[in-house]
């Protein structure tokens, strides 16, 4: 009887919660390792004209979603690129007769961005990102190539490496793989636009092969 | 509708299993025969001279006459018996007129190939007097039954009407010993994308009413089998109850459907849950075979 009675008990409780549903994702939290590959396209002060290099690096990413259409994350990014070259221009180190040549300049950068991802799927998820933040980005001295050779350095160019403080938007969409419940691989190919804070223009094409751990935090 | 009980259906099936029995007693068995004589009749009875066949009539013997004296011997036993061995075992065929107060039949005897062949007991009986009591035997069962089955509706009827009242003084008990809701902060999924959530337990009393959801976001329908409450020394889990948007119904060992896509709701009862306070359980759930399984751990009842 007493069974009987939890058993009736159960059913009506049942009835009654069955309009308030779980969600999936939700509560999911992940960390991602990203290895990140593309272009960076950077103006300069000595030019007027843009210039390109290959761009490489690692990001690791963080995320927690609270519905199964999105979920919140943050990025830190460390990038380099190559040298950019860029078209003769003319350097004036004081004390020093001016170097004239066509030069090359190198950057680092440190990326803290946070965003949004939607999320598109269960097994296979295509995925947009949305993400703003700043970023750290030194660039390098320049490598003018004169008549007689590379001219590097402060001393010898006039102007060294600086420091500059960009705020940064980027975009990104890609296609993750849930393997099984804890790992998830992806691609994706995004681009980042920088607003510089007194420094140059920067602008990257990135294309990422990341690894991802999901679970629930409690 | 409440099932019956089962102890008032016992007399039942035994009166039912006693009406079955009845026509049996009429019919033969073994090396035994049983024959319905309505005032005469011929009969073959196959006896061997390593036993001794026993006839049993309904009433005084009044005359027992054997066509063959050296190769059957006739003896009575007592007023209505009659004692019958063959002397030698190539006795030919023979017959033995019987006649009592009612009946009159001759009996052919006849040597049996084998033992096993041959009948040890012969019972005649009238069949006017065997149908008679059959008819009596079965009155009495049928009325006997009618009798019972009247008394089961009557208990039904009574437990039907008591059986609301008895919940309802066993909950109203339970809400005053103590009545809690606290949520669960408790998720889990599977390879295959089918998560549960521990979501809230209802404490009624001693009792834990432990709330969970299914997600099931595979392709294919999740077809709840198993839910267990594990405490780590064994399953806790009482009486389970699910409901989903499925339209597909639960078949057989399984407790309810989510259809892809799609969502459900259950209860698992925990009886006696207060030496399950603070422990850390794990939320089983599972489909036949132990398919999907999803653990829900560190499920904590506080």
């Amino acid at each position: 009887m007493m069974r009987r009675t939890g058993a009736a008990l159960v059913g009506g409780l049942s009835v009654t919660l069955v309009a308030g549903l779980a969600h999936a994702d939700r509560r999911e939290a992940s960390l991602h390792a990203h290895m990140v590959g593309g272009v960076a396209t950077s103006a300069d002060e000595a030019v007027s004209s843009d210039a390109t290099a290959p761009l490489g690096g690692l990001a690791v990413r963080a995320s927690y979603a609270t519905s199964n259409l999105y979920q919140y994350d943050v990025s830190l990014s460390l990038l380099g690129t190559g040298g950019a070259s860029f078209s003769s221009a003319t350097f004036m180190p004081a004390g020093r007769p001016p170097v004239t040549g066509p030069f090359t300049v190198g950057q680092q950068v440190t990326r803290l961005d946070g965003g949004i991802t939607l999320r598109f799927g269960v097994a296979w998820i295509p995925t947009v990102r949305l993400a703003s933040g700043v970023q750290g980005r030194r660039r390098g001295g320049p490598i003018v190539m004169g008549g007689g050779g590379e001219v590097s350095g402060e001393d010898a160019t006039g102007r060294g490496a600086a420091l500059v403080v960009d705020v940064v938007g980027t975009a990104t969409v890609g296609l993750d793989h849930r393997i099984n419940r804890r790992l998830i691989v992806g691609v994706a190919i995004g681009a980042s636009m920088a607003v510089p804070l007194g420094g140059e223009a920067f602008r990257t094409l990135e294309a990422t092969l990341h690894v991802s751990r999901y679970w629930y935090p409690r | 509708m409440i099932p019956r009980p089962p102890t008032l259906v016992l007399p039942v099936v035994a009166l039912a299993l006693l009406v079955a029995a009845v026509p049996a007693a009429a019919q033969d068995s073994g090396q035994s025969r049983v024959i319905l004589v309505d005032e005469g009749g011929s009969y073959d009875v196959t006896v061997h001279p390593d036993f001794v066949t026993v006839f049993y009539l309904p009433d005084k013997i009044l005359k027992a006459l054997a066509s063959d004296t050296t190769g059957y011997e006739v003896k009575p036993i007592g007023a209505t018996s009659l004692a019958i061995r063959p002397l030698k075992a190539d006795a030919k065929p023979a017959n033995l007129a019987l006649a009592t107060e009612t009946i009159k039949v001759s009996v052919i005897l006849r040597i049996a190939k084998t033992r096993d062949e041959a009948l040890t007991q012969v019972t005649f009986k009238r069949a006017d007097v065997e149908a008679e009591v059959q008819r009596r035997i079965e009155e009495r069962v049928t009325k006997r039954t009618a009798e019972l089955e009247a008394k089961i509706a009557e208990m039904q009827k009574t437990m039907d009407a008591e059986l609301p009242k008895v919940a309802d003084g066993l909950i109203a008990a339970r809400l005053l010993q103590r009545r809690e809701v606290r949520k669960l902060n408790a998720i889990e999924r599977n390879d295959d994308n089918v998560i549960v959530e521990a979501t809230e337990v209802f404490f009624l009393g001693e009792d834990a009413y432990v709330v969970f959801r299914i997600e099931n976001r595979n392709k294919a329908p999740y077809r709840l089998a198993t839910v267990e409450v594990k405490d780590g020394a064994g399953d806790r889990a009482g009486v389970v109850r699910f409901v989903s948007d499925a339209a597909e119904a639960a078949g057989k060992g399984v407790i309810g459907v989510v259809r892809p896509g799609g969502k459900g709701s259950g209860v698992v009862v925990v009886r006696r849950s207060g030496d399950l306070i603070g422990k850390k359980l794990a939320l089983v759930v599972a489909e036949p075979g132990g398919r999907g399984r999803v653990v829900v751990d560190r499920v904590v009842l506080r």
